[in-house]
């Protein structure tokens, strides 16, 4: 056989494999396989559970006003999170979702996105911050601070009950958006979950949850 | 069964009771059988020679029935070498045969040669007791107390003989070897007496009272004695038995009656007998246990171990203890005439089925230290808190509704949120849940952010559920609407399926 033959099959051989492999290594969070997943609850109660029982990072961002008891029935016997995600915003019409480029699941409120997810921070460092006081260190970040006071709104956690420990950790981050900043508490703190939802609109005040 | 009688006068009297010169006496005891069966009787006779205690025993006899027989004492005490014995003996008669109890009538005493002087002696059977009492003794009037006690036992013993009188009381220390006898006037521990062990001194002018021997650790202690007593005048010529009685039970029962306790904690009830005297003994190491139910709880010495949830009555007997009998054994011939007391308790096996209340209590925070429902801070501290914080208190009843009264008893709390205008909803966790030290569950119930109070309007709607920690079993379900600046807490849980809503 021609050296040069062998030599350009191998190479062959070797890009077929490489994107394989490299797929294995990082598989897409959405495409997680579930087995008998079954709901029949509110979807911002839906969400945090699938968070946590999949230890897979889901933000919420938007506007939502008023009521929030509808139940949505999904059922999804064998597939991936994805076809959770796709059951749960087919009935829930408010939301549409996506996968970030961190791997984080963000859903949104399509026809009422919360631009303050979108607000880029230019520096941002907190060292085990306590989970009562995380979204007043949110609040202070200058460029939050800023949309906050254009909005003349109120960035607040409510708690219930015993206000809830979570795991200690540290943030040093440059140039990301507010969304990033809350899908790295999330996953170092291991909540999964944060949403961060517009829910009075006079007075304006965001609730965030983690 | 033996029957003693205690201080038969015999030959020339005592110079020291001042009877008439010459008298003499002659001591008497007669047997009726009146049952259908005949008995044997060995009489023995006892006597002090000096302080040496002497035994003889005697010739056996048999009394058929329905006869009577009188004991020939100028032969007997002849064969106990007596003849010409002047002072006093102590005839004791050893009873075999299949007679009924109550099948035997005895007499006994001395009479002097001129039938002026006639001492009836009260025979008494031979039986361990606790303490026996005198009714009624005096040295007023001419009158005097002669008191005989004999020790049938093999070894010696220590009473106390305590005179009870008007404003007080004196103990007087005996000792008598095995089988000894002693006679004594209460006049002479009346004349003779310092104070006693506890300091007591008997008042000028005390001449009459009542008596009680015990043994020196009090009524309650177990001894063997027979006593006699005579309260005489030698003016009258009269003399007479007090009534004796043995001090014995009567009333006795179980503290805590009824008593509950929750399956998992055992629970000490506590035998307790009354003496005729007030006296209050703790019973509870000699009793017998016994439980109705050793599937619902077994008992060991009064110790109850639950095994499952029910009713149950718990028993205490003591065989052997004394009761108490109001009649004299001047009239009957055993003391304690009978023994056994007994008493019951009704329990409840306790398993949390239901949380009762709440009470609550409500405190406000504009940017305080929040603090949880025993007003300790939080871990971690939570510096600035803005919103309401609601305490509910509950307590914990078993299956009959009645109160659990344990600490740490565990839940767990299930909260589920089900309507709420506040989006995201509040940060929560399931909690749990145990009796304090007053038997308390207590449940923090708040809603507050470290930024500020819940807007106006804002509500949530929790279903909350606790269970009971070791069993899973549902206690009670809850529907909860926090509200901008309180929550109102519905009981649900005759209906545990139903929604939590404000439709």
């Amino acid at each position: 056989m021609n050296r040069a033959i062998l030599h350009m099959n191998m190479l062959c051989l070797l890009i077929a494999l490489v994107p394989t492999a490299g797929a294995q290594k990082k598989q897409s969070p959405s495409s997680t396989p579930v087995r008998d997943v079954e709901y029949s609850d509110r979807t911002m109660n839906i969400l945090p559970d699938l968070a946590r029982r999949y230890r897979v990072v889901i933000g919420v961002s938007g506007i939502i006003i008023g009521t929030d008891n509808a139940k949505v029935n999904i059922v999804v016997r064998r597939g991936t999170l994805a076809d959770v995600f796709n059951a749960i915003t087919s009935r829930d019409s408010r939301f549409q979702w996506h996968q970030s480029d961190n791997g984080s699941i963000h859903f949104s409120v399509g026809n009422s996105p919360l631009s303050l997810a979108n607000v880029s921070v230019r520096a941002f460092e907190v060292h085990n911050p306590i989970r009562i006081d995380f979204s007043s260190q949110i609040a202070r970040i200058p460029e939050v601070h800023a949309w906050l006071s254009e909005h003349n709104c109120l960035l607040e956690q409510l708690f219930m009950g015993k206000p809830p420990t979570w795991k200690h950790f540290s943030i040093q981050r440059e140039n990301a958006p507010v969304s990033s900043l809350f899908d790295e508490a999330a996953s170092k703190s291991e909540t999964y979950f944060w949403a961060a939802i517009l829910y009075t609109g006079n007075p304006c005040r965001i609730n965030v949850s983690f | 069964m033996s029957y003693a009688e205690l201080g038969l006068m015999t030959g020339v009297a005592d110079p020291m009771l001042n009877f008439p010169p010459d008298t003499v006496f002659a001591p008497f005891s007669v047997i009726r059988n009146i049952s259908s069966q005949p008995i044997t009787v060995v009489p023995n006779l006892y006597w002090m020679s000096g302080s040496v205690p002497q035994t003889a025993k005697l010739t056996a006899m048999t009394v058929p029935p329905f006869s009577t027989q009188a004991l020939n004492m100028a032969a007997l005490l002849p064969q106990a070498g007596l003849a010409n014995y002047n002072g006093s003996v102590n005839l004791v008669l050893d009873v075999t045969g299949s007679a009924l109890p109550g099948g035997l009538l005895l007499a006994s005493g001395s009479v002097d040669s001129k039938n002026t002087y006639v001492f009836q002696v009260t025979p008494e059977g031979i039986k361990e007791s606790i303490a026996k009492d005198l009714s009624y003794w005096s040295t007023a009037n001419g009158n005097d107390t002669m008191v005989t006690l004999w020790n049938p036992a093999d070894e010696d013993q220590d009473f106390a003989f305590k005179l009870f009188y008007s404003g007080g009381h004196y103990s007087f220390p005996i000792h008598l070897p095995a089988r000894a006898t002693q006679m004594f006037n209460i006049s002479e521990i009346i004349h003779g007496a310092g104070p006693d062990s506890e300091g007591n001194v008997i008042p000028v002018g005390t001449s009459e009272g009542s008596a009680e021997l015990s043994g020196p650790l009090g009524e309650n202690q177990y001894i063997l004695v027979s006593m006699d007593a005579g309260i005489y005048n030698q003016q009258k010529a009269t003399c007479g038995p007090p009534c004796k009685t043995c001090q014995g039970a009567v009333d006795s029962w179980i503290t805590d009656n009824p008593f509950a306790t929750p399956l998992g904690t055992n629970h000490q009830l506590t035998f307790t007998i009354q003496n005729h005297s007030g006296t209050q003994i703790n019973d509870t190491t000699f009793a017998g246990w016994n439980s109705s139910d050793t599937s619902v709880a077994t008992v060991a010495t009064g110790l109850v171990q639950p095994v499952a949830a029910g009713a149950v009555s718990i028993a205490a007997e003591d065989d052997y203890y004394p009761v108490y009998d109001t009649i004299c054994s001047q009239f009957g011939i055993t003391c304690p005439f009978e023994t056994g007391v007994l008493g019951d308790g009704d329990g409840t096996v306790q398993v949390p089925t239901s949380l009762a209340g709440p009470s609550s209590s409500k405190t406000t925070y504009t940017g305080q230290e929040l603090k949880d429902c025993y007003q300790r801070s939080m871990d971690p501290p939570v510096p600035a808190y803005y919103g309401y914080e609601e305490c509910e208190s509950y307590t914990v009843l078993d299956q009959n509704k009645d109160q659990i009264k344990q600490t740490g008893i565990a839940f767990d709390e299930s909260l589920k949120i089900t309507d709420t205008n506040v989006n995201p909803a509040p940060t929560f966790n399931n909690g749990s849940g145990s009796t304090d030290s007053d038997y308390i569950v207590k449940d923090m119930l708040s809603l507050g952010s470290a930024t500020a109070p819940p807007p106006t309007g804002s509500y949530v709607l929790v279903k909350q559920t606790w269970t009971l920690h070791s069993s899973g079993a549902t206690v009670r379900v809850n529907c909860l609407d926090f509200e901008a600046t309180d929550v109102t807490v519905k009981d649900i849980t005759s209906t545990p399926g139903a929604t939590c809503s404000r439709n």
